[in-house]
């Protein structure tokens, strides 16, 4: 249930108040960035999601009838719309190797490199999960938020979302060593 | 659930700290005699080593303009849509409103709202019942017929109405009779109930006559001998008649190709119509 002062925003921005509206999504528009570019892994297509997300989130706010908190349910849209952007994109290549993530070698690589390669690993590490145990791991680890919320999401159990977080985190580790060996 | 699988549900919580003293415990005790969920809370652990230093979330590398102009980017989409929530979807604002408002005042007197509501349907049922037992028994119910095709509406165009009016409703009633009749299923040897096609035959019939003495053109005056024709057999039939006889004004309807005409004829009235209006 939203607290009072999100009741009130809700309430006004669907009755057509769009800057009511605009200060409720300021309070999560960069978790739901987050959630998004963690399935997407591009500021551009991130972007593009949050953009379609926040006017259909507009469009359908009538419908929201608060049982969920509005962060969660915003969350979903993303989620679901960010799934149609990768879909989408399917038929390019989805991780094509910037020339910047080349590491040359002999070249001792500076800290802020060193990071950027380790968050491509972790993106297509992620990439390579399936579907719902990414999202767990996304929504769950990545953005912090709890089982439940998670759960509310995915419009699944609490038991499904940590049984997927314990499979798919054991498949990302897999996956990164693996990267890893190939990298060194 | 078995232990195992308890733990491996606790393991990320367990290695984040999240878990309360008791639950801990009780990781940590399994883990202490189970060697696999002890490798598994390996594999868990360097899992989460290697996730974490990834030099923040996605959002800190992105400067305020860029959140302030997704945002104008999305009120500027939202007011360009026609279908915002203050036209489209503001039935759906009222319509939760008015659920809210009948959750809170019905759900508190169930018991009258109940009572009143029944009150109501047993007298509706009532009337409903009155009027229909004062109505005659021949009173035409197409719905009920045999024949299974589209309901008639009752009575014809009034006598005062203009003649192309009384036209086009004795065509489009033809019209509905004879795709009646043509599509009323083929039971041989079972007596079928005519009643309604009867009645509603001599009705069209002297319909036709009238018609007849008004100023009809060449086409339309063919048209309503022959649909007369069939009216006037269709109207002097049995009332429980067999298929035979059935299949013989069917017969009749199709070499004529009746339908065809009625359809043609309506669709020439129509475009007069139009044109009159313009």
């Amino acid at each position: 249930m939203p607290a009072a002062g999100e009741q009130q925003l809700i309430r006004e921005a669907q009755d057509g108040n769009r800057d009511a509206y605009r200060r409720l999504v300021e309070r999560y528009m960069k978790q739901a960035y987050n959630v998004a570019y963690g399935f997407v892994h591009d500021h551009e297509n991130a972007r593009d999601v949050m953009q379609e997300a926040l006017v259909r989130a507009y469009q359908a706010l009538p419908t929201f009838r608060g049982d969920a908190e509005f962060g969660t349910w915003l969350h979903r849209i993303v989620m679901n719309l960010s799934l149609n952007q990768i879909r989408a994109n399917s038929s390019r290549s989805r991780h094509e190797v910037r020339i910047d993530d080349i590491r040359e070698p002999g070249v001792t690589q500076d800290a802020e490199h060193e990071a950027r390669f380790l968050r491509t690993h972790i993106e297509q590490a992620l990439h390579e999960l399936p579907t719902l145990q990414r999202s767990v791991v996304i929504l769950r680890h990545m953005e912090g938020l709890s089982t439940r919320q998670v759960s509310e999401i995915l419009q699944c159990s609490e038991g499904t979302v940590k049984t997927h977080l314990f499979r798919g985190l054991k498949k990302l580790r897999g996956r990164l060593r693996v990267l890893q060996e190939d990298a060194a | 659930m078995n232990a195992h699988t308890e733990t491996q549900f606790r393991l990320y919580e367990y290695l984040r700290g999240d878990l309360d003293e008791k639950d801990r415990a009780s990781v940590e005790s399994h883990l202490a005699e189970c060697a696999p969920c002890r490798d598994e809370c390996e594999e868990v652990r360097e899992a989460l080593g290697m996730l974490s230093p990834t030099g923040g979330q996605p959002s800190d590398a992105l400067p305020d303009a860029f959140w302030t102009a997704l945002l104008n980017e999305v009120d500027q989409k939202i007011a360009a849509k026609s279908d915002r929530p203050g036209v489209r979807l503001r039935f759906s604002v009222w319509q939760r409103r008015v659920s809210d408002w009948l959750t809170m005042t019905v759900v508190p007197h169930r018991r009258l709202v109940l009572g009143v509501a029944s009150i109501a349907i047993v007298a509706t049922s009532a009337f409903v019942t009155w009027s229909l037992l004062r109505q005659s028994p021949d009173r035409p119910v197409f719905a009920e017929s045999p024949a299974g095709a589209e309901s008639i509406e009752p009575g014809l165009a009034s006598v005062s109405a203009p003649p192309e009016t009384r036209m086009d409703s004795y065509l489009r009633k033809s019209r509905l009779l004879l795709v009646g009749v043509t599509n009323m299923p083929d039971v041989k040897g079972q007596p079928v109930d005519l009643s309604v096609e009867r009645k509603t035959s001599r009705e069209l019939a002297d319909e036709a006559r009238t018609l007849k003495q008004q100023t009809l053109d060449d086409r339309s005056l063919d048209l309503v001998n022959e649909l007369e024709k069939i009216q006037i057999e269709l109207a002097n039939m049995e009332s429980r008649n067999e298929m035979p006889t059935m299949a013989l004004v069917r017969s009749g309807i199709e070499r004529e190709n009746l339908l065809f005409k009625i359809r043609m004829q309506e669709a020439i009235q129509l475009k007069v119509s139009y044109a009159n209006e313009e």
